[in-house]
C-alpha cells in the first residue's frame, strides 16, 4: 500500500513527538536531524508484546540510522501503530512510514516454530528477512514521493526492486537473509482466482515471489543458489535477470544516489545490521 | 529484454543494418523516412514464412508505421529509433536495444486471431488498437534504451504506461481507439496463468487488460467514466478500489515523462501533432458508447477461471 491517510495516528505521533522530543533523539553517529520515529502504543492487548520486541530489538532507531544517509527535502516520520489490518504503508500526505503490529502477528504466524526449520527456513531469517524487506519496500515508496523520483514502470514493482537492490549493496547475510525471507513469505500467499483480482496495482504473489528471486539473482547469482539449485527461476526468466538488475541499478543511481551522503553511507554499509540479539 | 530468437538476430545488429536492410529489399516492403522525422525509421520486413505474407501486405496496406511515425516526429533523439515489422519465430522474439523496435508478424497474426473472434462490429477497433499499442510498446523500450532512461519497476510494465500515455496526448478518440481496442483484445486473448507461468518478465493480460483501463480513465475520466459504472448492482469494468488510484497513476507517468523524456521533445512541433485531427481507422468508423451505457464488450467474463494452486485469494498480506 502507498498512500492511506491515518490522520489520527499520524496526528498523535506528531503530538508525541512534540512532546517528548527527547526521547526520539537519535543517539549514534547515524543521525538525521529531519527524521523522527515513535512506537505507538496499541488498543488492543495482544500486540503490547510485539510493541515491546520491536522497541527492545531497537527498530524503529536502526532504521531511522540505516535512513540517515538520505538528504531529505523535510521531515519524515517512522512509526509502529496498531492499524485494523495486517499491513504497512507509506502516507504521504503526512510523509509517514508505518508498520502495523499486526502485519508483525501475520509474518510471526506464517514462519516457522521457533526452533524448527520449514523447508530449510528459520524462524528468525524469515521474521528478520520479511520485516526488513517490509520497510525497505514502504521506504522504497517514501523515497518516491519525497525526492520525486520518476516511475516509469508499477510503483508496488518499483518498491519491491527497492527492497531487494538496496540488501544487495550490504553484506551478503543482509541481503540473503531479506530475499531469503521475502521468497518463503510471498511463497505462504495465495494468488488471484478471478479476473477481477488482476486489477490490483500489485502484482501477485507469485509475481512478487519469482521477481525477488530473479533480480537477487541478476545482483548475486551465488546468494540463493539454494532456492535457484532448487528450481524456483526458470531458464527463460534468469537469462533477462541480469539486464533487470542492471535496470534497477541504473534508476538507482540516477535517482537516488544523488540523494545520499557517501560518508554516512559508507558508516551504514560497514554496520553488521542483524547483530541484534534474538528475542524468541 | 526479451529473448533474442537466432531468427531475430541476424537482422538487429543495429539500426543502421536494418536502414540498410530496408534500402536493398523489395521496395514493397521499404519506407522511406519522411523528410519530417529523420530520426524515426519504419520498415516492413519480408517474412520468410508463406504463411505470413499476407499479414505483411495487410500491415503494409494499413501503414501503420507510417501513421505511427507522425505521432513521434516531435521527438529528438541523439540515435536513430528504428521500428521494423519482421518474422521473429515467435510472438514475443523481441529485443529493443540498440534503437531497435521490433514487431513480430506472428503477433500481428495472433491479433487478428482474436479478432476475427470479437463482434464483427468491433473488431477493426481490436485490430487497429491492438497494432497501435504494440508498436507504442515497442518504441517506449527502444526509447528507455535510447535515452537512457532510468526504468523502475518491470520494464514491460513502464512500456505499457508509457504508451498508455502517449497514446492519450492525442485527443479522447485516439485515447479510445488505441487503448480501448488493446484491452478488448487483452480480455479476449486472456489465458490461465499458472504456478511458474508467473515468473514471466510480462505480465498477465488480466493485469495489462485493467492498467490500460487504468491509464485511460486516469487520462480522461469524463471520456471513460463508463468503464466505472454498472447497472443493478454489478462490478464496473473498472472496479472503483482500482479507478480512485487511476488519475494518481496517470499523473505519476506524465510527471516521469516530463522530466525524462520531454527534454527530447520539439514542443512546437509536439502543438503542431497534437492539434491535427487523428482518426487512425479510416475503413471501419468506430462508435463510442454513449456514456450512459455501460459498454458489456469491454467487460471480462464474470469470474474468468484463473485457479491457482493456491487456496486463499486477496490475501490481505497481498495489501503491502
Amino acid at each position: 500500500m502507498s498512500c492511506d491517510a491515518r490522520p489520527a495516528i499520524v496526528g498523535l505521533v506528531l503530538l508525541l513527538g512534540m512532546m517528548a522530543a527527547p526521547l526520539f533523539a537519535q543517539t549514534s553517529d547515524l543521525t538525521n536531524n529531519k527524521i523522527g520515529f515513535a512506537y505507538i502504543a496499541p488498543k488492543t492487548e495482544k500486540y503490547v508484546p510485539i510493541m515491546e520486541r520491536l522497541k527492545k530489538r531497537r527498530v524503529l532507531e536502526q532504521l531511522s540510522e540505516f535512513v540517515s544517509p538520505l538528504r531529505l527535502p523535510h521531515q519524515f516520520s517512522l512509526v509502529t501503530a496498531e492499524c485494523g489490518e495486517a499491513n504497512a504503508y507509506y502516507d504521504r500526505l503526512q510523509w509517514s512510514l508505518t508498520l502495523c503490529y499486526e502485519l508483525i502477528e501475520d509474518i510471526d504466524r506464517i514462519a516457522p516454530e521457533a526452533g524448527q526449520t520449514k523447508d530449510g527456513f528459520t524462524r528468525d531469517e524469515v521474521v528478520m528477512g520479511e520485516t526488513i524487506f517490509v520497510l525497505l519496500h514502504e521506504l522504497g515508496h517514501a523515497a518516491f514521493d519525497m525526492l520525486h523520483v520518476p516511475v516509469f514502470g508499477r510503483e508496488e514493482d518499483a518498491a519491491d526492486q527497492m527492497a531487494i537492490f538496496i540488501p544487495l549493496q550490504f553484506n551478503p547475510r543482509v541481503a540473503r537473509t531479506v530475499s531469503r525471507g521475502d521468497f518463503f513469505f510471498f511463497k505462504n500467499q495465495g494468488d488471484p482466482s478471478q479476473w477481477s483480482h488482476f486489477a490490483d496495482e500489485h502484482g501477485t504473489s507469485s509475481q512478487r515471489l519469482y521477481n525477488g528471486i530473479c533480480w537477487t539473482y541478476g545482483g548475486n547469482p551465488q546468494l540463493i543458489k539454494d532456492v535457484i539449485d532448487a528450481g524456483w527461476l526458470p531458464k527463460e526468466r534468469a537469462a533477462t535477470c541480469a539486464h533487470e538488475y542492471q535496470l534497477i541499478k541504473t534508476a538507482f543511481i540516477k535517482t537516488v544516489w544523488p540523494f545520499i551522503d557517501e560518508k554516512l553511507m559508507k558508516k551504514v554499509q560497514t554496520r553488521d545490521w542483524l547483530q541484534a540479539p534474538s528475542e524468541r | 529484454m526479451r529473448r533474442v530468437t537466432p531468427a531475430l538476430r541476424y537482422a538487429t545488429k543495429s539500426a543502421f543494418a536494418v536502414a540498410l536492410l530496408c534500402a536493398i529489399v523489395s521496395p514493397a516492403y521499404a519506407v522511406t523516412p519522411a523528410p519530417s522525422s529523420p530520426q524515426v525509421l519504419v520498415a516492413y520486413m519480408p517474412p520468410r514464412s508463406d504463411r505470413l505474407r499476407p499479414i505483411a501486405d495487410r500491415v503494409i496496406k494499413r501503414r501503420v508505421l507510417e501513421e505511427f511515425k507522425q505521432f513521434l516526429a516531435p521527438l529528438r533523439l541523439p540515435r536513430a529509433l528504428t521500428i521494423q515489422f519482421t518474422e521473429c519465430g515467435g510472438v514475443t522474439g523481441l529485443n529493443n536495444q540498440h534503437g531497435l523496435a521490433t514487431i513480430c508478424y506472428e503477433l500481428v497474426e495472433q491479433i487478428e486471431r482474436v479478432a476475427a473472434g470479437v463482434d464483427p462490429g468491433m473488431r477493426e477497433l481490436v485490430l487497429t488498437g491492438t497494432l497501435i499499442q504494440d508498436v507504442f510498446h515497442e518504441a517506449a523500450k527502444a526509447v528507455f534504451d535510447i535515452l537512457q532512461v532510468p526504468v523502475w519497476g518491470r520494464e514491460e510494465d513502464a512500456a505499457d504506461r508509457l504508451a498508455g500515455f502517449l497514446m492519450s496526448e492525442f485527443g479522447s478518440d485516439v485515447a479510445y481507439q488505441t487503448m480501448i481496442g488493446a484491452a478488448l483484445f487483452f480480455v479476449t486473448s486472456g489465458k490461465t496463468w499458472t504456478g511458474s507461468q508467473f515468473a514471466a518478465a510480462n505480465s498477465p493480460e488480466a493485469q495489462r487488460y485493467y492498467n490500460y483501463l487504468c491509464m485511460a480513465y486516469g487520462s480522461d475520466p469524463k471520456t471513460f467514466e463508463y468503464l466505472t459504472k454498472a447497472a443493478d448492482g454489478a462490478e464496473p469494468t473498472l472496479p472503483q478500489w482500482r479507478a480512485t488510484q487511476c488519475s494518481g497513476e496517470f499523473e505519476q507517468v506524465r510527471k516521469a515523462f516530463s522530466l525524462r523524456i520531454m527534454p527530447y521533445v520539439d514542443p512546437d512541433f509536439l502543438v503542431r501533432v497534437r492539434a491535427t485531427p487523428w482518426s487512425l481507422s479510416t475503413s471501419v468508423s468506430v462508435q463510442k458508447p454513449a456514456t450512459s451505457v455501460p459498454q458489456a464488450r469491454v467487460r471480462p467474463p464474470e469470474a474468468k477461471p484463473h485457479q491457482l494452486d493456491n487456496k486463499e485469494t486477496r490475501d490481505r498480506a497481498h495489501e503491502l
